[in-house]
């Protein structure tokens, strides 16, 4: 596949409504910002990450494969012709992505990454400083991998009328099991937003309440959510997830409670609780498939134990979003 | 009547020039008093509230009175997506406002914006304490400077109008 074809590959399923790609442009470098904005007509929709690596070509990720931005602010294949990306412009990125507060960010360079507005994410990698073995924070930032936030209206269609009950059509719990990049958290933001406002196979609507550690899922920012989740969606954001869940069980009386990533003990401990609560959970988790899911050592078990009664495995096969398989209970395909 | 005339001017210009050099002296010392309020502010903000530095600097105007147009237009020099940091930020923005300041108080403020906002909550607040603390020190001498030296101007200004007059009649 060629370069240019490769930015403009967009598949119907893969369509990324209402991204975009000037959210992220200010939080790059004046002369890299340039050269994006110029491409970003072709690649805007196709684009799901760009990694800015000191001293390396800067990278481009699609759904379909990966190029370099070219010295002279085109693509191109080849390392030699990359624009790389200078000291002097990790600074600059750095200083951006960080609003110049690290002090505002201390919980998120401990973790890694920073969520920019619009639900856009920034990894970063630099030198770790530990206090008392502890990962502290992190300085001499090396790498930073932007990835681009997908709002796909009907990202859930095909996996929403397999998540009720056919006998008593009562709404299931549900673990959505994917890689990363797979979209698993378009998947929970689209499942959100219908089973929210009642849509497609919903026969009425949810008090949905969402554990938004992260704020990936509706990016909120000052308050106000930057992608539809719903209008009967309380968001708890940047608040950690088992902590959260035992929140809005005392608090928001939810129908439904929604998280991301989960996996700690503390999670699966929370989630055992909404569940014998009355509360569905729909929880995402990473994993290839299910086996990767079930050798994990808390998730494992509340699998095992069947608290989750349906299990949506995505995969990357035909794009992000595919469903490789949904399974009940039991680990029968539906 | 024309000698009259000018003599008043003389003397008027004269005590004008007085006047001016003690409310320069006064503008000094509340300066000080309120750039210790925006930092006292700022420090608030970062403490507690975690707030981002352009947003922190903007909360803290309100507490700058007349210095308050120093932390808003730094506040939108970090906001200009420029990537640059907020020392650059500060000391453009230092260059563009007039600050009823002298050298010593100028590198106080320089020094508040070295390493502002690139560390952790903690010693950010250490630094500002620091800044505020050197601050209240230049605040006390001015003050002194005002209540002494003031009165000094004012009347030198009066006396050298009137000797002025005299040595012209």
């Amino acid at each position: 596949m060629g370069i240019s074809s490769l930015a403009k590959e967009n598949r119907p399923s893969l369509m990324a409504k209402g991204v975009s790609l000037e959210e992220v442009l200010p939080f790059l470098p004046p002369n890299l910002r340039k050269m994006i904005a110029t491409l970003a007509p072709t690649i805007g929709v196709s684009l799901e990450e760009l990694r800015l690596r000191l001293g390396a070509p800067v990278a481009l990720r699609f759904a379909y494969g990966e190029a370099f931005l070219g010295k002279d602010g085109r693509l191109t294949n080849y390392v030699a012709d990359g624009y790389l990306f200078s000291p002097q412009e990790m600074e600059q990125a750095v200083l951006l992505l960080s609003n110049s507060s690290f002090y505002a960010l201390e919980e998120e360079l401990r973790r890694g990454y920073i969520t920019l507005p619009g639900g856009h994410r920034a990894g970063l990698t630099g030198r770790a400083v530990l206090e008392k073995g502890y990962l502290r924070t992190l300085k001499n930032i090396s790498g930073i991998n932007i990835r681009i936030a997908r709002y796909i209206p009907g990202a859930a269609d095909g996996i929403l009328p397999y998540l009720f009950s056919p006998t008593s059509q009562k709404l299931l719990d549900t673990l959505v099991i994917s890689p990363p990049r797979a979209g698993k958290t378009t998947v929970l933001r689209d499942l959100a937003r219908q089973l929210s406002e009642g849509m497609g196979a919903c026969r009425r609507s949810y008090n949905v309440s969402i554990v938004d550690e992260r704020s990936e899922i509706a990016a909120v920012v000052n308050g106000m959510p930057q992608i539809p989740v719903g209008c009967r969606s309380d968001i708890l954001d940047a608040c950690p997830k088992a902590e959260g869940m035992m929140m809005l069980i005392r608090s928001m009386s939810p129908e439904i409670i929604i998280c991301d990533e989960i996996g700690r003990e503390e999670d699966v401990l929370a989630i055992h609780e909404a569940i014998n609560a009355g509360i569905v959970v729909i929880a995402s988790a990473h994993g290839e498939d299910c086996e990767d899911a079930l050798a994990r050592p808390f998730l494992g078990k509340l699998i095992q134990d069947k608290y989750f009664k349906r299990l949506v495995i995505l995969s990357r096969l035909q794009g992000p979003g595919t469903v490789k398989a949904i399974l009940d209970s039991e680990m029968q395909e539906l | 009547m024309l000698k009259i005339i000018g003599a008043c001017i003389i003397i008027f210009a004269s005590a004008s020039i007085g006047r001016i050099g003690a409310a320069k002296m006064e503008k000094r010392f509340h300066a000080l008093q309120y750039l210790q309020g925006g930092i006292l502010s700022l420090e608030r903000e970062i403490g507690y509230g975690a707030t981002p530095l352009p947003e922190a600097l903007i909360s803290a105007s309100a507490a700058a009175g007349p210095i308050a147009p120093l932390f808003q237009l730094t506040a939108q020099k970090l906001l200009a997506g420029r990537g640059i940091n907020a020392q650059e930020a500060w000391s453009e923005a230092i260059e563009e406002v007039s600050l009823p300041l002298n050298r010593a108080d100028c590198e106080i403020l320089a020094a508040f914006a070295t390493g502002l906002g690139l560390s952790d909550g903690k010693d950010q607040l250490k630094r500002l304490e620091l800044i505020r603390l050197r601050l209240q020190a230049a605040e006390e001498e001015a003050k002194k400077e005002w209540q002494n030296m003031g009165k000094v101007w004012k009347n030198l200004g009066w006396a050298a109008g009137v000797i002025l007059v005299l040595i012209c009649l």
